[in-house]
């Protein structure tokens, strides 16, 4: 079952309604129980693997309380560290490991042996890993004791509605709500419950009505006005994403919220930052803020001597990493090279750049919405390369994306260039669905960074809340296919 | 306490004019003081303190109080 999925919501509401029966003292070792039903609907195996990582990290975390220097403890940690590492580059990058094996028992004349050609990622892998590392590296660092309770651990690398999507909560932030476990209040609940219906919003009526447009637009794109229909799949590639993945972390904060806990906010606007390092500070941003933590960081420090070419190679190798944990697909590397090629660009020329404007008054006021356009297109050029099925096939739909745009900038003739956007699939009555999807999520998203119009919104009278709430029902409703399509996000 | 040296040291690495610094004042709290600018902090600490900061001891710090015990421990174990 997926986060979106009817049966996921119904095993939320019964586990839901278990657990505010229960009385305090049980709720943790009920939350962990809830946590491996989950995983044992999947799998079998995916529990085994997490309660096996649990109990390692268990007792490695108590191994450094009582080491006996901090060199030995430094080495225990690089050791434990680099074991969680191996494991997830193992399923990560099984494809390349499974060719290499297969040449090298044919080439000793073991041919009777066989790896199986394809394995599937244990569900929520890369989260629970990395949040066991940043429990492990924060141990050593002074910054969190290790948790001599198991139960209370063992929630936090299992926890259920960050097992899917994240965010990647930090210990510090986790465990000490899961060992104060207090009645949840109707607020948090209540809150709870709306970002949920959100995110079934962006997932079931903008993320994967998007997906289905997309469908419709590859079929067109051997037609005269392929480069047209290419155009669109890149920004509905874009926006497919962003609202398929903000959807799973509203589903994963929110029903996190109805067991008490508190979350990190994992997106922030993203498509209105001013700049590409801005950028990757407003989207998954537990997962550049981990990466920031313990490899951008350490790195850039042990290369600051180095000057401009240190940080570049930290900020490169940073960005070859969120690549990499995508997949190990070339198509993800050339996405964080070039990711990475753009933060060094933009933050070497920045301290030019605001010297620059702040001396052209007129071009700094266009600066302000400029920028993100700018910044907004190098995001859809380069996700492409995440979305696309292979190299090839992402280097063709960018390809005919810069003609199209190169032709709307240079050709200024918008009334062909609309007429051509619809003679590939894409029907006005649907353009107008997108469009007023789009400008509700928007909508919904400002309301939401902005605590004025926050504030504005829960003081409103009780029918005006729910009338939003009902409006955001009948749009799921009326349209949406309800199809259990998997997050993009599952994957990684 | 944060020594007026410090402060007009960070404040100068993130082109800021003036913020109060306290004992727990973290790095985030700080204008432009993300993860980009925090080694440029570092360096140009241990440039005006003629001072070497070990990796360990910079991902160890917790708030700005700490960097200021650190380079305080440091000017003690310098040779006059």
């Amino acid at each position: 079952m997926t986060i979106a999925s009817i049966q996921f919501f119904l095993f939320v509401l019964v586990a839901t309604y278990i657990y505010h029966s229960l009385a305090l003292k049980h709720r943790a070792k009920y939350l962990l129980f809830i946590s491996y039903l989950f995983y044992l609907s999947w799998d079998i195996k995916y529990a085994a693997l997490m309660s096996l990582v649990t109990i390692f990290v268990y007792f490695t975390a108590l191994k450094i309380k009582t080491a006996q220097s901090d060199k030995d403890n430094g080495k225990l940690v690089k050791l434990a560290v680099g074991i969680l590492v191996l494991l997830l580059a193992f399923y990560k990058s099984y494809h390349f490991i499974q060719g290499s094996l297969s040449q090298l028992s044919h080439l000793v004349g073991l041919n009777f042996l066989s790896f199986p050609s394809k394995i599937i990622l244990p569900l929520g892998l890369s989260y629970y890993i990395f949040k066991s590392i940043n429990y492990l590296v924060d141990i050593y660092l002074n910054k969190i004791d290790p948790e001599t309770n198991f139960i209370n651990l063992a929630n936090y690398i299992s926890f259920f509605p960050q097992s899917v999507c994240g965010p990647i909560q930090k210990a510090q932030d986790f465990l000490p709500q899961i060992k104060n476990l207090s009645e949840v209040s109707p607020d948090l609940l209540v809150s709870g419950f709306r970002l949920i219906l959100f995110g079934a919003f962006k997932k079931l009526v903008v993320a994967d009505r998007l997906f289905e447009e997309i469908d419709t637009l590859f079929v067109y794109t051997n037609s005269a006005n392929g480069a047209h229909a290419y155009w669109l799949i890149a920004y509905f590639y874009t926006i497919q994403l962003y609202a398929d993945f903000s959807a799973a972390t509203d589903i994963s904060i929110g029903v996190a919220r109805l067991f008490g806990i508190q979350s990190p906010k994992n997106f922030n606007n993203p498509f209105y930052a001013p700049n590409i390092q801005e950028f990757w500070r407003r989207w998954h941003m537990t997962l550049t803020s981990w990466l920031s933590a313990y490899v951008f960081t350490p790195l850039w420090l042990r290369l600051r001597y180095f000057g401009k070419f240190g940080l570049c190679f930290a900020i490169l190798t940073n960005m070859l990493l969120i690549g990499m944990w995508h997949g190990t697909h070339l198509q993800f590397l050339y996405f964080g090279l070039i990711q990475g090629a753009l933060i060094c660009v933009s933050t070497l020329t920045l301290e030019f750049r605001n010297k620059f404007f702040n001396r052209h008054k007129t071009l700094n006021a266009l600066r302000k919405y400029i920028g993100p356009l700018i910044t907004f297109h190098m995001v859809v050029v380069s996700f492409v390369f995440i979305q696309a099925s292979s190299l090839p096939a992402a280097l063709l739909i960018i390809k005919n994306f810069l003609i199209c745009l190169r032709s709307l900038l240079l050709d200024l003739n918008l009334y062909e260039f609309i007429a051509k956007i619809f003679k590939v699939g894409l029907y006005k009555s649907h353009l107008a669905r997108i469009f007023i999807s789009l400008v509700l999520m928007e909508t919904v998203h400002l309301a939401q960074s902005n605590l004025a119009l926050k504030q504005k919104y829960l003081s409103a009278p009780l029918f005006l809340r729910w009338a939003a709430y009902y409006f955001l029902i009948i749009f799921i409703v009326f349209l949406s296919n309800f199809i259990d399509r998997p997050f993009v996000y599952n994957l990684f | 306490m944060i020594s007026d040296r410090l402060k007009k040291t960070i404040l100068n690495s993130l082109s800021l004019n003036d913020y109060d610094f306290k004992d727990d004042t973290l790095a985030t709290e700080v204008p432009g003081w993300d993860s980009l600018n925090h080694v440029n902090v570092i360096l140009a600490v241990e440039k005006e303190f003629n001072i070497r900061l070990k990796g360990i001891e910079v991902l160890r710090l917790k708030n700005v109080g700490e960097l200021q015990n650190i380079i305080d421990e440091k000017l003690k174990l310098k040779p006059q």
